[in-house]
């Protein structure tokens, strides 16, 4: 794992604040409809092969369809648990640290004086379950940082549009 | 340098209607575009004697300037109060305002029309992919009025930053000099290696075109192409012809953008000339340079050849070169490349010695040969399972296809021997990386935007990682990649670069 075995480096500690803890239930939510959907294209795919002919026999297709749902099952209830697991990030003076993704983790790291805008977005699952997410912009992209709790977010969005307010020479 | 006194910026421009060169040359090109139309009159009264032809013409030629004078009328462009502006419109007025320091490059276009009337396009553009503002037409000596008005006030501007542009530019040169102009060989031999697939293709896409669209049925059917009496020769003939043809293309198409290429230092930026028919100046100031890459083509490489390019966040003027990277020497010998870097941009150049790269570890080696080999099985197998599928040959002639695969494995061999990285103690980073062509790109830490080390689990087994460094430029040319580097090398880099331990500037 990335975690400091070799003590931390100077100007690269760890980030080290957890997400909210409701972001793994919205998480779940957003991931299961996508995996709903992906069921509804792939019975679709079963059905299509059932009527041409090109696989009949019915034991093994209701494996396959079978197979399609658990798999659609364990992403929606391990997938959020892992990511929000990986998910840490902090906000410092000069820095906004990030670390996040499921199988491939990923540290991310911004000076504050790049950044162009800060934006406060909120979805509709989000906005019942009291979460936010916060978009960092630069000159070369944006990262997100989502499942944040609302009342987190807003000063998280204020300290770093504060923190930017530097000339930049882009 | 912070002694230096500020210079009073020059007036600037007041509210100005484009060169009335304009009307004539938008007129015509408006002529060019509604062609079909003019010869379709014609057609039609061309048995209505000399007076009525000639009328026929005029009068929609007439409407057309007409029009466009009033369009010209309507047009306004001034430079004032560190913005420039640029008012167009008749019914629907638009003006769009960029303030001077938010310039990144000032670009003119001058076509042949242009240069009997004496005028020429200019384009003004900012970072991102937003629209230039685009002065129609523009003479020569007020274009140069524009520029330096530019750069006066933009010497305004950076003059709070004094102390950093002497940190940046420790031997700035002290006022325009030509360091380097293409001779006509050079021309012709970017042509020449400039890539075949490219060309190739467009070259097959446009004869298929021409074939089925303008050639005569009859004459289609009665040309050679038969499948059951394509012989082996005839292919292979066929292909020499197509190739022979993109060369051709490729070599006509260098000499008419790169023709006359050249550089010019001038004290806070560079100016680049270039085009036979159709000629191009771009103006670049220095401070918005992100990054320069040095790229061996493939074909370029084995002969000592290499070509420099700008990367910065101005879209560059037309879409003849993508990615927002622009040519600062399109084809150098390798050997020349260091003198010329430190003759137009001695920000970016480095040591005689040449750079000293930290590589990839031995284990990495791996990662970069076992992708080669599995994607190599998976096509493989599939053009195995496709052959044995199709009717009248066998699924072994796959089989063939195992030669290439060395060719894969020295290709992914030479990414994992190439790739390597540098940054040195006055904050100048170098990447070297390999897709096809190797490119080496010199930047400085602090133009890095975000800074990314990520690890899939194969990479944590081997204690590797992927390190990424984006560049405010437009398209994916400012996006720096070191795969499967050493982690703690990767941590190590991106503390580095961490603004926490870098010097204030």
């Amino acid at each position: 794992m990335i975690d400091a075995s070799a003590g931390p480096i100077p100007g690269l500690e760890q980030p080290l604040r957890p997400l909210d803890p409701k972001a793994v239930p919205a998480w779940r939510i957003t991931t299961g409809a996508a995996a709903l959907f992906g069921v509804a294209v792939w019975v679709a795919i079963l059905i299509v092969l059932h009527q041409t002919g090109a696989v009949s026999n019915l034991p093994i297709l209701i494996a396959f369809f079978l197979f399609g749902v658990t798999l659609a099952a364990l992403t929606t209830w391990y997938g959020p648990r892992v990511e929000w697991n990986h998910w840490r990030y902090d906000i410092r003076d000069d820095e906004i640290d990030l670390q996040s993704g499921m199988f491939t983790i990923t540290r991310t790291l911004i000076p504050i004086t790049r950044v162009q805008h800060v934006d406060f977005r909120q979805g509709p699952v989000e906005r019942r379950l009291g979460l936010a997410t916060i978009v960092v912009h630069t000159a070369a992209g944006s990262r997100e940082i989502p499942g944040l709790s609302a009342t987190e977010a807003g000063p998280i969005r204020t300290r770093i549009a504060a923190l930017a307010n530097i000339h930049d020479d882009l | 340098m912070a002694d230096t006194p500020v210079e009073l910026a020059p007036p600037g421009i007041p509210s100005t209607r484009p060169h009335p060169g304009w009307i004539i040359s938008a007129a015509l090109s408006s002529v060019r575009s509604f062609i079909a139309a003019f010869i379709a009159i014609a057609f039609s009264v061309r048995d209505q004697g000399i007076i009525v032809i000639t009328f026929a013409m005029l009068v929609p030629g007439l409407l057309i300037i007409g029009w466009r004078s009033i369009q010209w009328q309507a047009m306004r462009y001034s430079a004032q109060d560190g913005a420039i502006s640029l008012s167009t419109g008749l019914l629907e007025k638009n003006e769009r305002t960029i303030q001077v320091e938010r310039i990144q490059s000032v670009d003119t276009l001058e076509t042949p029309i242009g240069r009997i009337l004496g005028v020429s396009e200019l384009q003004i553009a900012t970072a991102g992919a937003a629209q230039p503002i685009t002065i129609p037409a523009i003479s020569a000596g007020e274009a140069e009025r524009l520029r330096e008005w530019i750069d006066a006030s933009r010497s305004g501007v950076d003059g709070r930053s004094a102390d950093l542009k002497q940190a940046e530019r420790p031997n700035e040169p002290a006022h325009s000099t030509v360091v380097h102009q293409m001779s006509g060989t050079d021309v012709l031999l970017a042509g020449l290696t400039a890539g075949l697939i490219a060309p190739a293709l467009a070259i097959a896409a446009a004869a298929w075109r021409l074939g089925s669209d303008i050639l005569p049925e009859s004459l289609r059917q009665r040309v050679p192409i038969d499948p059951d009496r394509l012989t082996p020769a005839s292919v292979v003939a066929l292909i020499a012809a197509a190739a022979a043809m993109a060369w051709g293309l490729s070599i006509a198409g260098a000499a008419l953008s790169l023709w006359n290429f050249t550089v010019q230092r001038a004290p806070d930026s560079l100016i680049l000339n270039r085009g036979l028919l159709d000629r191009k100046q771009n103006t670049i100031p220095v401070s918005r340079i992100q990054a320069i890459s040095v790229v061996e083509g493939v074909l370029r490489q084995p002969f000592g050849f290499a070509s420099v390019m700008i990367e910065s966040a101005a879209k560059p003027h037309g879409d003849d070169e993508s990615g927002g990277a622009r040519h600062l020497f399109p084809f150098v010998r390798k050997r020349d490349i260091l003198r010329l870097i430190e003759a137009a941009l001695p920000e970016f150049s480095w040591s005689d010695a040449g750079i000293d790269l930290h590589r990839l570890p031995a284990r990495a080696r791996s990662r970069y040969l076992i992708p080669v080999i599995r994607d190599f099985a998976i096509g493989l197998v599939v053009t195995c399972a496709v052959l044995s599928w199709l009717p009248r040959v066998e699924w072994w002639y796959g089989l063939f296809l195992l030669p290439l695969l060395p060719v894969w494995l020295a290709f992914g061999y030479l990414q994992f021997r190439d790739a390597g990285w540098s940054l040195d103690s006055n904050d100048r980073l170098f990447v070297q990386q390999r897709s096809f062509d190797r490119s080496l790109v010199v930047t400085r830490g602090r133009r890095v935007q975000v800074r990314e080390l990520s690890s899939n689990p194969m990479q944590r087994r081997a204690h590797l990682g992927s390190l990424t460094l984006l560049l405010a430029t437009i398209g994916g040319r400012g996006t720096i990649t070191i795969n499967h580097l050493d982690h703690d090398d990767g941590e190590q880099l991106l503390a580095s670069l961490s603004p926490h331990n870098r010097p204030p500037i």
